[in-house]
């Protein structure tokens, strides 16, 4: 409490014109800067920058994001050709992490699953998020029948736990026996048609409430068009908030691919998969434990990654949780 | 209140028909040929064919059957395995080995979520309170297919703490671990939300009034700030009771428990489609039961909510 108000305190005091000058003057050009009031993702930026988690988690972010575009130059090993004489082969200097029961490159195999965990995990979000968007802001912008609609479907697919209805649907994709990129495309499909509902609640909310803000009537007044008005008036204050939900929710699609992956009914073993190769090193954990603790470093670090920089933007953002 | 009654049981009504509308359909829909399933490797005959379509009813419209598998639900019928033991049997000897370790689970979320929560919040900007806040984060972003083979490899192989597996008879001891590595998913949420409300409600008038009325700081905390902050911790213990599910399958595999989780991760491994869909409708029933408790005992604890 007693931080808030300082913080609150400092932020008045910047807000305050700087005193008497002419704030164009040559030789101070910060006066202008200091005199114009900041606006909430400026602050919100300033209030970010500081914080050394948010560095950390975004340096991980974009060290895994170019681990899954180049995975070569992290390792030049192969993870599909194994050979049985390595098998359980102590770390060396050609795989830094030792190899597996089948004489893969450990370190190869967690590089080279890098990229469809983010495939899945960023497809999904960027479904969920359109979903959840385009449905979140029609609802609350036009109510009526298409909002209790769009209500009641929330309310069904709030019904269904994410990884059990994933369960459900990914045994009958697996049973039919699609490719390795039919799986990925049910996955995203799945995982994205779950996953949408809490940005989308968000969404509805924030427009109901800026809705009826002067500046929207004002634009209405001024003859501005619903798309016009929901685009530019309505949606630039709901973005927030529905960042930090699709940054968090990136993390728990990754976290549930390799769950999906680990019970045997996601990606299938010619493909990489930090879940297959968990589900696969747990049997042999006695014997050797890195198979088992590199990946599950990977995912470990990425989900978190992913985690940590929705929490730091949501702080940035409410003041109240400062 | 009993219009809000009504109201909401219609409502669990019609998500309850959609989800296993949702469900069933699927599983319809599911790629295969459950004659040839059946009889495994060995050939099937016309004969037999149509004989064996007549008693599973495959030959009736899909509405028909969506009918059948729904009253079946209603009267407690979740159908047979593919090696024809009644999942109705498999669910009687696991619920209660999955409810020992949902209580372990949920015992460990409040004693260490709830009481974490409570001394942040009063202590707000302490020490101990942003190393809770870092620590609950790492323990968020944590998924449970990590944190149980890990667990499992530190405390059960490299410091022989607890036994590596359960047995088929699970005692307390056993399934302690495997239960905190399920509660400890939401210690992390649980503490957050009680640290969020904590801090509120010690701001709010009914504190001040109390304290200004003289009464002792501990019966301020534990009878106006308390209850009130626990009515987010409830809805949110509801809510959690799905994930805690999901989270069972994961655990119980690994730690090899007999419950509900396990017989789902081993129908999916045995390709038993019948068992998959069985138990997954029973959780979805679960689960939205467990929301409509929540909802109404938000009104027992909150006195201000009263539904039309």
């Amino acid at each position: 409490m007693s931080d808030f108000e300082s913080v609150a305190a400092t932020e008045l005091h910047t807000a305050t014109p700087g005193p008497a000058g002419a704030p164009n003057a040559p030789g101070q050009p910060h006066t202008l800067e200091v005199s114009k009031p900041r606006s909430a993702s400026a602050d919100a930026w300033r209030e970010l920058r500081r914080r050394p988690l948010f560095w950390v988690a975004l340096v991980i972010v974009a060290l895994v994001l170019l681990i899954a575009a180049f995975p070569s130059l992290f390792t030049s090993a192969d993870p599909t050709s194994c050979s049985l004489s390595n098998r359980m082969g102590a770390p060396s200097g050609a795989a830094i992490f030792g190899y597996d029961v089948q004489g893969c490159d450990v370190f190869a195999k967690s590089i080279y699953g890098t990229k469809n965990s983010l495939l899945v995990g960023t497809g999904a979000a960027l479904l969920a998020g359109i979903l959840g968007m385009l449905l979140g802001v029609t609802a609350g912008y036009f109510g009526s029948w298409w909002d209790v609609t769009v209500s009641r479907i929330i309310d069904i697919v709030l019904g269904l736990p994410l990884l059990l209805a994933g369960i459900v649907f990914m045994k009958r994709v697996t049973n039919a026996g699609g490719g390795q990129t039919a799986i990925l495309i049910a996955l995203i499909s799945i995982l994205g048609l779950l996953g949408w509902t809490t940005a989308a609640r968000v969404i509805r909310s924030s427009v109901i409430t800026a809705k009826q803000q002067d500046y929207v009537h004002a634009a209405k007044m001024l003859g501005a068009g619903s798309g016009r008005i929901m685009w530019r008036h309505i949606l630039p204050n709901s973005l927030a908030p529905f960042i930090v939900i699709i940054t968090m929710a990136l993390g728990s699609f990754i976290a549930a691919e390799a769950t999906l992956s680990f019970l045997g009914i996601g990606l299938r073993p010619p493909a990489q998969s930090w879940g297959i190769d968990i589900s696969t090193a747990r049997a042999y954990m006695r014997e050797n434990a890195l198979p088992l603790i590199v990946p599950s470093t990977f995912l470990a670090l990425t989900v978190l990654a992913f985690v940590i920089l929705g929490d730091t933007i949501r702080e940035a953002f409410d003041p109240k949780l400062r | 209140m009993f219009r809000y009654l009504v109201r909401r049981f219609l409502q669990m009504i019609m998500v309850f028909i959609a989800t296993t509308f949702i469900v069933y359909s699927l599983m319809y829909w599911t790629g295969g040929d459950p004659i040839q399933a059946l009889a495994g490797e060995k050939p099937v005959s016309d004969l037999q064919r149509a004989q064996l379509t007549r008693i599973y009813g495959l030959d009736q419209p899909f509405y028909e059957r969506y009918w059948n598998y729904l009253t079946d639900l209603l009267h407690l019928d979740f159908g047979t395995t593919l090696t024809g033991r009644p999942i109705k049997d498999i669910l009687v000897d696991a619920w209660p080995i999955t409810m020992q370790l949902a209580l372990i689970a949920i015992v460990v979320t409040i004693v260490f979520g709830v009481t974490a929560g409570v001394i942040a919040g009063i202590r707000r900007g302490s020490i101990f309170d942003n190393a809770t806040l870092v620590l609950t984060l790492l323990v968020i972003g944590i998924p449970s297919v990590v944190l149980a083979p890990l667990s499992q490899y530190l405390f059960t192989i490299q410091w022989k703490i607890f036994p590596t597996t359960a047995s088929g008879n699970p005692t307390w001891y056993e399934l302690l671990l495997p239960g905190i590595v399920l509660g400890s998913l939401s210690v992390a949420t649980a503490m957050r939300l009680t640290r969020a409300s904590v801090s509120e409600n010690l701001r709010a008038d009914f504190v001040r009034t109390a304290r200004s009325k003289g009464m002792p700081g501990r019966r301020v905390i534990g009878i106006h700030v308390l209850r009130n902050s626990l009515i987010p911790i409830v809805t949110f213990l509801g809510v959690e009771l799905g994930s805690l599910m999901a989270g069972a399958i994961v655990t119980e595999s690994v730690f090899n428990v007999p419950g509900v989780g396990f017989q789902l991760a081993r129908g999916l491994k045995t390709e038993d489609t019948p068992l998959v869909i069985g138990i997954v409708s029973v959780l979805v029933i679960v689960f939205l039961v467990a929301n409509l408790i929540v909802d109404l005992l938000y009104a027992v604890l909150d006195p201000r909510i009263r539904y039309e």
